[in-house]
């Protein structure tokens, strides 16, 4: 048993193996997720122009990765929103607050970035979360 | 101003009075402890006005910002000594050795640290050319 485990959820865009990213890494009680961004299983963009439903994509497959790692949407402590266009921000801000809900208030970073993996992609997210002992 | 917010039992989240925060509904916090680790969230040069401290001068923008990690770290607790890794964020390629400068005024040439920095597209608003996100450990 390595000290460390990976964290792969069928349903939710994967690069191919030789790319050696998984979407969650579980250390201890820690869990670190890779980037998500709306591409859906097939590797097509999911609502193309509209940040706020990219946002909403990514926020959804966020949820199912920590959920199996073992985690909720509770215990996000900290995120990174990387987003395309300054005009994008507050469309990125609104697909957030949406899943955060009442919980308390959480640690955010937010950047604008000239572009993603793919030019369609307006928005990535990454998020570190820590379970309860 | 807001103050400490208390969080789940296995961690807490805190907004610190003294520096700019978003609107509660934004659901963002100043910092986050758990177990040891402190998160805290990027910092802009942004003072309790909301406008960028230091004006155009990326140096004075991350003098700024530093003073502002500096009140949440110690707010919770810690201190500079306890940053474990920086990463920084800057708008223009130019501006990357004021950037660093502002850091070395901060955290002192003596014990290196792990800085992430890269040049972006821009950030929350125009005016602003630095933000700066660290993660600190406590001593137990």
């Amino acid at each position: 048993m390595h000290h460390w485990e990976e964290i792969n959820v069928d349903g939710i865009f994967s690069y191919k193996d030789n790319l050696k990213i998984a979407h969650a890494i579980r250390a201890g009680n820690t869990v670190y997720i890779s980037g998500q961004v709306a591409l859906d299983p097939d590797g097509n963009v999911v609502g193309e122009g509209d940040v706020e439903a990219q946002g909403d994509y990514i926020w959804g497959n966020i949820k199912k990765v920590l959920e199996a790692a073992g985690a909720s949407m509770d215990d996000v402590v900290k995120g990174f929103q990387f987003v395309v266009g300054q005009d994008n921000f507050a469309g990125m801000s609104r697909a957030r607050r949406k899943v955060l809900g009442e919980d308390p208030l959480r640690c955010m970073t937010a950047i604008v970035v000239s572009g993603l993996v793919k030019p369609e992609l307006l928005l990535e997210v990454d998020v570190v979360a820590e379970i309860a002992e | 101003m807001t103050t400490t917010q208390t969080g789940k039992k296995h961690w807490t989240s805190y907004t610190v009075p003294g520096i700019w925060s978003l609107p509660e509904n934004q659901k963002i916090s100043h910092a986050i402890r758990v177990g040891n680790t402190i998160h805290i969230s990027g910092q802009t040069a942004r003072g309790l006005d909301g406008e960028a401290e230091g004006g155009s001068d990326v140096e004075a923008q991350g003098l700024a910002i530093w003073r502002h990690i500096e009140t949440i770290l110690t707010h919770l607790g810690a201190s500079m000594d306890d940053i474990v890794k920086v990463f920084q964020f800057v708008v223009g390629q130019e501006n990357f050795a004021a950037m660093s400068r502002a850091r070395k005024a901060a955290l002192g040439e003596v014990r290196p640290r792990a800085v992430t920095s890269i040049v972006v597209a821009g950030l929350a608003r125009p005016d602003l050319l630095l933000e700066v996100d660290v993660i600190a450990v406590l001593p137990d």
